[in-house]
């Protein structure tokens, strides 16, 4: 898993919680490398679990809850930081249904180690857009969290179900309804 | 009636002589005969005889000075003279002489016969045919 | 925990994975490097190996812009009698032949407007010592990646040899439609001079025999039918040889049901009383020259009935078809001819008879209408029981 992603969820959390929470899910984690992340490394993605884990159960709150958020968080600093990506597309459901197979594609010319999760998205007659997210992270509620997110950068009202196709959240429908 | 003329034009004398022969022996012993060796000649004669063309022109291909398709074709362009049948008989069987010679409107195209008896036969056809036609007044 | 102390181990931190960023970055920059490394050692070989391509092509390359010459191989060079480095101060308007200049100039603004993606022509260059030779120049554009164009790119071929051997070719076409000409008109003039005097004579022949037939009898009147015979017989070989010179000549080809034709022969040539003719096998419709090969059917079904001394003639035809031709015989119950006459039949001025019923140029005719359609014509002959020819005509000439 790419560094920005833990720099980012402590920057998220520094900023909800203060800096001695950020200190205390580094050592309840245990991490090999006591919390030194740079953007640019590369580290094993069980980090990331052990993180939020010990930032649930500090907080007493959901951890997908608590990723879902990480993924609004996450979705905001790209904004901030590659504020084109989201020009080019003139509505949401534009940029979705390009994240597969053009940003993807871009991060990988950048990161060829990136390990990317896998998005399908099909067009409904009635307007409405599924985004099949299938990885073996599970990490749907990020993923929750970026659309979400999307949608709001992009002044949308929007209604967002989600359903299991594997019960393990290796293989989630998402189905985006604009309002 | 007008005694009826035939206008003969071939370069060579002896079948001039001989076309008066088989004339003689023919059925029309008393038809006149203008004959010339060649084509300006012949068209000399037309042009100062319109008021008494002849009723049948018979004509040689190849002669000097104007050849006979060449004659056929100031013929068939003058107003009065394109009225009268033209003949051609000729040693030629070349194809393209038989093509121009039709197109140019002739009525008839004769290879001269080799035989002195079928010669014979053939101007007594052609004379017989061409007298017994009415001519455009 | 103290704020200070949180704040220090948040530093420990940074400083830790600024180290990491530092080693990573490190790894990386080494990485490109590398890369790089092979990059250029692919550039370079590639290069080479397009230089080499450059350099060895039979073809002249050049390089240009504008029409100005940035770079020639040294087969153009060649080519030019330049050399490659005097090229390169010049522009293709100085290598072309002026009369060219205005086709070349075109088609390259075509190209420069993108209006055309290549274009092909042939055109003259000028050679540095003023001679001139004749080239296929095939111009293409060589982009940058932006789609701006970076040169056009010319491959030369030298075609001189070629346009001189079609310039020979179309001359020698037009001379020998010319020479055919000539001989046609030879041959209708030399029959009609050869055939006056002939008439002449037979005129005058016919004359005395009519006008002085007291003075000629017995042997002296012999005399005269045989002169006339004589002129008879070169009457039909001056007709003969104008027809064997006209083979070929004659150009509608129409459709021509070959049964109807051997029908209509046999009802137009002279038959005894007692005449047999049929047909046998599937007769084709031919394109052919209609008169050419009546003319065949009528020599050799003539042939059958004249040198023939049965009480009943007999004529036989029959056609039939391989892959490649189609095959007519016409066999009869005649006197038949002696085997080793078998090819001396076919050239001109043969006959056999002593009788001499025939011209001697019959057969030659035949066999060369035969020739002309890509056939040939045999013979088979049993002395006293008849003749068998057998021809055929190539389907490629003759199919509808």
């Amino acid at each position: 898993m790419k560094g920005i992603v833990f720099t980012e969820l402590f920057d998220m959390v520094e900023t909800h919680f203060g800096l001695e929470m950020v200190q205390n899910i580094i050592d309840d984690a245990q991490l090999p490398n006591h919390g030194a992340y740079t953007k640019v490394g590369t580290y094993d993605h069980k980090e990331i679990y052990r993180l939020v884990g010990a930032l649930s159960q500090r907080t007493d709150t959901d951890a997908n809850a608590l990723i879902k958020a990480f993924g609004k968080h996450l979705l905001q600093t790209f904004v901030a930081s590659y504020p084109a990506l989201f020009e080019n597309s003139s509505d949401s459901f534009s940029f979705l249904s390009g994240v597969h197979d053009y940003i993807h594609v871009e991060v990988r010319k950048i990161y060829p180690d990136a390990d990317l999760p896998h998005f399908a998205t099909i067009d409904h007659p009635d307007g409405s857009m599924d985004m099949v997210y299938t990885s073996s992270k599970k990490m749907y509620a990020l993923a929750e969290g970026l659309i979400e997110a999307t949608m709001e950068h992009y002044n949308e009202a929007f209604r967002l179900d989600k359903e299991f196709i594997e019960e393990d959240g290796s293989k989630v429908r998402f189905t985006i309804s604009k309002k | 009636m007008d005694k009826k003329t035939i206008l003969f034009v071939d370069d060579d004398f002896l079948e001039h002589k001989k076309f008066e022969r088989a004339l003689k022996k023919s059925d029309n012993p008393e038809l006149s005969i203008e004959s010339f060796n060649d084509g300006s000649e012949a068209l000399k004669w037309l042009e100062s005889n319109k008021h008494a063309p002849p009723q049948l022109i018979i004509l040689d291909l190849n002669m000097p000075l104007m050849n006979g398709l060449e004659l056929l074709e100031l013929v068939k362009q003058d107003h009065y003279l394109k009225r009268i049948p033209v003949v051609i008989l000729t040693t030629s069987k070349n194809p393209k002489d038989i093509e121009q010679a039709h197109l140019l409107q002739a009525a008839g195209y004769i290879v001269k016969p080799n035989s002195n008896v079928q010669y014979q036969d053939t101007i007594q056809l052609i004379t017989q045919y061409w007298m017994t036609s009415q001519s455009v007044a | 925990m103290e704020a200070i102390e949180l704040l220090e181990k948040k530093l420990q931190r940074e400083i830790a994975a600024r180290q990491e960023a530092e080693r990573i970055l490190e790894e990386k920059s080494l990485e490109l490097y590398q890369n790089n490394q092979k990059l250029e050692q692919l550039n370079g070989e590639l290069e080479s190996d397009l230089i080499h391509l450059f350099e060895n092509a039979v073809f002249g390359i050049a390089l240009t812009s504008n029409g100005d010459i940035k770079t020639v191989n040294s087969k153009f060079g060649e080519m030019m009698g330049y050399a490659v480095e005097e090229l390169k101060a010049l522009t293709i308007k100085d290598l072309t032949y002026k009369e060219d200049v205005s086709k070349s100039y075109q088609l390259t603004n075509a190209l420069i407007a993108q209006q055309v993606d290549q274009f092909e022509l042939r055109k003259r260059y000028r050679r540095k010592d003023g001679s001139l030779f004749w080239a296929k120049t095939k111009v293409s554009p060589v982009l940058n990646q932006d789609g701006s164009t970076r040169y056009h790119l010319a491959i030369i071929e030298d075609i001189q040899f070629l346009v001189e051997a079609e310039e020979k070719q179309a001359t020698l076409i037009q001379t020998l439609q010319s020479q055919n000409k000539e001989l046609d008109a030879f041959a209708q003039v030399v029959s009609h001079d050869l055939k006056s005097p002939l008439r002449a004579v037979n005129t005058l022949v016919g004359w005395l025999k009519e006008d002085h037939a007291e003075a000629f009898k017995g042997e002296a009147l012999e005399h005269l039918q045989e002169i006339e015979s004589r002129i008879g017989k070169a009457f039909s070989l001056i007709d003969g040889i104008l027809e064997y010179a006209q083979v070929g000549t004659e150009n509608t080809e129409t459709e021509v049901d070959t049964k109807a034709l051997v029908k209509y022969v046999s009802e137009m040539i002279d038959v005894p009383q007692q005449f047999q003719l049929s047909l046998e096998g599937d007769f084709p419709v031919l394109k052919i020259a209609r008169s050419q090969l009546q003319h065949i059917f009528q020599n050799l079904l003539t042939n059958g009935v004249k040198y023939n001394d049965k009480d009943v003639v007999k004529i036989l035809v029959k056609s039939w078809e391989t892959s490649s031709h189609y095959l007519f015989s016409v066999q009869d119950n005649g006197i038949g001819i002696p085997a080793k006459y078998f090819d001396k039949i076919f050239t001109m001025f043969s006959t056999l008879n002593e009788q001499t019923k025939g011209t001697g140029v019959g057969l030659a005719i035949v066999k060369k209408i035969c020739e002309h359609y890509g056939g040939t014509i045999i013979v088979d002959s049993k002395e006293g029981q008849g003749t068998t020819f057998t021809f055929s005509l190539n389907k490629q000439h003759t199919k509808l």
